[in-house]
């Protein structure tokens, strides 16, 4: 009746055996892991605003790590070993030394009712597994080294882990334990055991038993198995220990160099798995968007309404677009700074392309209109801001909304007609002695406070230079011809016949350094195509009866000019050079002042007035041009007294 | 009217007896006669009396003005105008006296509006005094050896120049002390809004000789006339006094 039992229960396992068999599962190895943790100021799409702390750990639960190789770009690698110190493994872990009953350095636990055995099918590595078929009534059926227990050193933390594949009913559990002795074998501890695993286990599931190696007790051995009623199979296979130390490797550096870099990076474990090559993104970004350049400004109607656009870039992470922003200044009613406000538009400026977030090309940013509230209260003044995907705010500098501008210094300044002049940077001024127009001083900045309008002055409807200057037709009955057609360089009164042009011909070797007072009359329009700066002994006043007319490339003129038509500060086309003129200009009809300096190189309209006349109150002291220009030495008042 | 005259007295005669009349008209003809002489004869005299005086003035006066010239010609020349007190003339006349005195202020009568007036200065005074009208505005401007400038706009009545600084009239006039310093060379008033008077002194030192004043006597006979000149070295005209000047046109940029 007992064998009867016996062989049904046989009868019963040899069933799950052969269900078993059916079932084909596959197995590999194991390469470590390497995962890359990247720490700092981080901003948007992996941008950093800071270095990178890159913090590389490697992992391997079996064997270890051994090496890690990783470089950047394409840069020299750097290969990094690990000190890992091998843990002793169980003897056999695999199974595959011993015989289909039995198995090397392994023995049966628990044999009533049950079969151990290595299995063929589907192990978890390499050929074979172990087997325990067994019928039972809850008892632990278990595979065991405790014969064969492996020293280990105290005091390490290590974790185990094994396979398990089970067919079981539901409340059947498979599970292992450790246990620890001594060097004689005595004094077994259970350290721990692994989790449960009910019923059906399939496919092969890992155990894990972590411990720390008790000191004195340091040799283990596991049992392997199950809880089985009234009858199940449990696999095992492929049993490893490893330190938790050593299956874990830390690589720390630090990035610094700005840009978008590759970090590329495998590790190999101590069994030789090699991990496939990963590659991280390091994008490092520090630099705010910058150079902020080519200000510019556009007056859109009103004399107080501007739009105002300005180029930045960001050529490591690139701008982020929606970010772009800009606030004015302005005085009108106290508004001062205005709130920060999105602006009209962020295009790359080399193609006027709407630009998309992380544009490392030049943008250009542009306000909608600003109205500034009238045109006296400057200076007007903008400011940008813009952030790049790292998150860098870059805020330009304060610009000023700058027409060219004109500055006349130290002499007196009387227009019959209105003034009205564009604001100069702050620090500078117009003017800075009296400034009277006839009609109205719409705008000008005047550091000595002298401005007056609607000045009379005691001579009106002056149409001649006769009219202007009484002695002009005696004087020019005195003048001579011009020496050669050039520019004296002796005292007297010349003349020109007809319009004349001051070019490299028309100035004589040491006209500027001469000792000379003259006045010259040109009978049509001046032409200036030469600069020419008369020095400090050099008095020559110009009377023109047509126009004066100055080349755009003409930078430095000198000596009085009485015009009796206009003067012409860029004749010739759109200078973007300054004017200085050393003297005085007075005209009949006014002056066309058109030169513009821009907003961009060392000389620009926040830095110099496009057009600068500077007085030279020389000519107060000259004796020689006092007594050309009034025709004696001496004034005489004569009378008969009694 | 001889005839009415002679009727009228034929007319008168018959009343009286022949002896009578002939006497009587012998003595009224004579009278008449005389009468009509001396007129003549004193109308004669006066005229080539007057002739004579004319002679005289224009000949002192001539005198006078030779004077000055000498005195200018010497003046231009050493400096100084030298002794001509005496001097005859070829006409008869004589250069009877010659003086000059320097002028170490500026008066004028009247500077036109927006006309200049010019001070020398020379490192002999600290500080001037000018003084000009109240309805006049001042723009002085105060030039050194340098070509350095430090200007001024004044003005007494807050009915001119708003933007001019506003001064206290003193006495009736427009005043205002100026620093200067050893370097300042020249000053230059410019009037606005109305035509004034205008004086310059030094307040402590004293201005540099501004002009001289010439005195000549010249005569001739009994007959002196005296000329007087101011001679001032020359100014820069007004229009220097601008870095820009448009009549009529205007200045935007």
């Amino acid at each position: 009746m007992l064998n009867g039992m016996k062989l049904l229960k046989i009868g019963s396992v040899v069933t799950f055996l052969l269900i078993i068999c059916t079932v084909a599962i596959y197995a590999g190895t194991t390469p470590p892991s390497s995962v890359v943790s990247l720490t700092g100021t981080a901003g948007q799409d992996g941008w950093f605003r800071s270095n990178i702390d890159v913090s590389m750990t490697i992992t391997d639960t079996q064997s270890g790590p051994a090496q890690t190789t990783y470089w950047v770009d394409s840069n020299p690698p750097t290969v990094v070993n690990h000190d890992v110190s091998p843990i002793n493994n169980f003897n056999n872990p695999s199974f595959e030394s011993g015989s289909f009953w039995g198995v090397t350095d392994w023995d049966a636990g628990f044999t009533e009712w049950a079969l151990y055995y290595t299995s063929r099918i589907s192990p978890h590595n390499e050929k074979k597994s172990i087997a325990i078929a067994a019928l039972g009534s809850g008892e632990f059926f278990h595979w065991t080294n405790e014969n064969y227990s492996v020293e280990f050193p105290e005091g390490v933390d290590i974790r185990i882990s094994a396979f398990v594949r089970a067919v079981l009913f539901d409340w059947n559990r498979a599970y292992y334990e450790v246990w620890a002795q001594d060097a004689s074998g005595n004094n077994d501890t259970l350290l721990g055991s692994s989790a449960d695993f009910y019923g059906v286990t399939w496919p092969w599931e890992e155990a894990i038993v972590d411990v720390t190696i008790p000191s004195g007790t340091n040799y283990l051995y596991v049992k392997l198995g199950g809880e089985i009623n009234p009858g199940g199979i449990v696999y095992w296979d492929d049993l490893s220990v490893t330190s938790l130390g050593s299956g874990e490797a830390v690589i720390d550096f630090n990035q610094t160099t700005e840009g978008n870099h590759s970090l590329h990076y495998f590790s190999v474990d101590n069994n030789g798995n090699v991990e496939s090559a990963r590659t991280t993104a390091l994008k490092v970004d520090t630099v705010i968007p910058n150079p902020w350049q080519d200000f510019s400004t556009e007056n859109t109607g009103c004399n107080h309404c501007y739009t105002n656009e300005v180029q930045v870039r960001d050529a490591t992470s690139g701008v982020d677009v929606s970010t772009g922003e800009y606030r004015f200044y302005t005085e009108h009613l106290g508004w001062y700074w205005s709130d920060w406000a999105t602006v009209d538009s962020v295009k790359v400026s080399s193609n006027g392309q709407t630009a998309l977030d992380g544009e490392t090309d030049f943008v250009t940013l542009t306000t909608p209109e600003v109205d500034f509230g009238d045109s006296s209260s400057g200076p007007f003044r903008l400011q940008f801001r813009i952030y790049d995907m790292a998150g860098n705010l870059g805020t330009s500098p304060v610009y000023e909304i700058l027409a060219p501008w004109l500055q006349a210094s130290g002499g007196s300044v009387y227009l019959g007609g209105e003034i009205s002049l564009a604001s100069p940077p702050i620090g500078f001024s117009n003017s800075n002695a009296d400034t009277i127009a006839g009609q109205t001083v719409e705008s000008i900045v005047n550091s000595s406070g002298w401005s007056e309008s609607s000045y009379l002055r005691g001579e009106v409807g002056i149409s001649t230079l006769n009219q202007f200057y009484s002695r002009y037709g005696e004087i020019k009955s005195l003048a001579v011809a011009l020496p050669t057609g050039k520019l004296p360089t002796v005292n007297g009164t010349y003349i020109n016949n007809g319009s004349y042009t001051i070019d490299v011909q028309a100035l004589p070797a040491g006209f500027e350094s001469a000792d000379v007072s003259s006045i010259v009359i040109i009978e049509g329009d001046l032409t200036i195509t030469k600069d020419f700066v008369p020095g400090t002994n050099n008095f020559t006043v110009f009377f023109v009866e047509g126009d004066v007319f100055i080349d755009k490339n003409v930078e430095k003129i000198g000596g009085v000019y009485v015009i009796d038509g206009q003067f012409h500060s860029d004749a010739s086309g759109k200078s973007t050079k300054k004017l200085t003129v050393y003297g005085t200009l007075i005209t009949l009809d006014g002056y066309s002042f058109s030169r513009d300096l821009g907003d961009n190189g060392p000389v620009n309209n926040l830095t110099d007035p496009a057009e600068q006349i500077v007085w030279q109150p020389g000519f107060l002291f000259d004796p020689d041009i006092i007594t050309l220009l009034t025709g004696n030495n001496d004034q005489y008042i004569w009378q008969e007294v009694e | 009217m001889i005839l009415c005259m002679k009727n009228n007295i034929v007319v008168t005669v018959k009343h009286l007896n022949n002896t009578g009349q002939t006497v009587v008209i012998v003595l009224l003809v004579a009278v008449v006669a005389a009468t009509i002489a001396f007129s003549i004869a004193g109308s004669s005299l006066k005229n080539i009396e007057q002739t004579a005086t004319t002679e005289e003035t224009n000949r002192a006066f001539s005198a006078a003005e030779a004077g000055i010239e000498e005195a200018l010609y010497n003046l231009e020349q050493t400096g100084s105008i030298g002794s001509l007190n005496n001097t005859a003339l070829g006409s008869g006349a004589v250069i009877k006296e010659v003086n000059s005195q320097d002028q170490v202020s500026l008066v004028l009568d009247r500077l036109e509006k927006d006309d200049v007036a010019q001070v020398v200065l020379n490192n002999t005074t600290t500080q001037i005094k000018l003084k000009w009208d109240t309805t006049t505005a001042m723009v002085i401007t105060v030039i050194d050896v340098n070509n350095g400038v430090t200007r001024y706009a004044s003005k007494c009545s807050v009915y001119v120049a708003p933007t001019f600084t506003l001064l206290g009239p003193v006495s009736g006039m427009c005043e205002q002390n100026i620093s200067v310093t050893p370097d300042d060379r020249i000053v230059r008033m410019r009037a606005m809004y109305d035509s004034t008077s205008l004086s310059v002194t030094a307040n402590n030192g004293t201005l540099p000789v501004q002009s001289t004043v010439i005195t000549a006597t010249g005569q001739s006979g009994e007959t002196e006339r005296t000329v007087q000149v101011e001679r001032t070295v020359p100014v820069a005209p007004a229009f220097l006094d601008y870095v820009l000047f448009s009549a009529s046109g205007s200045l935007s940029k």
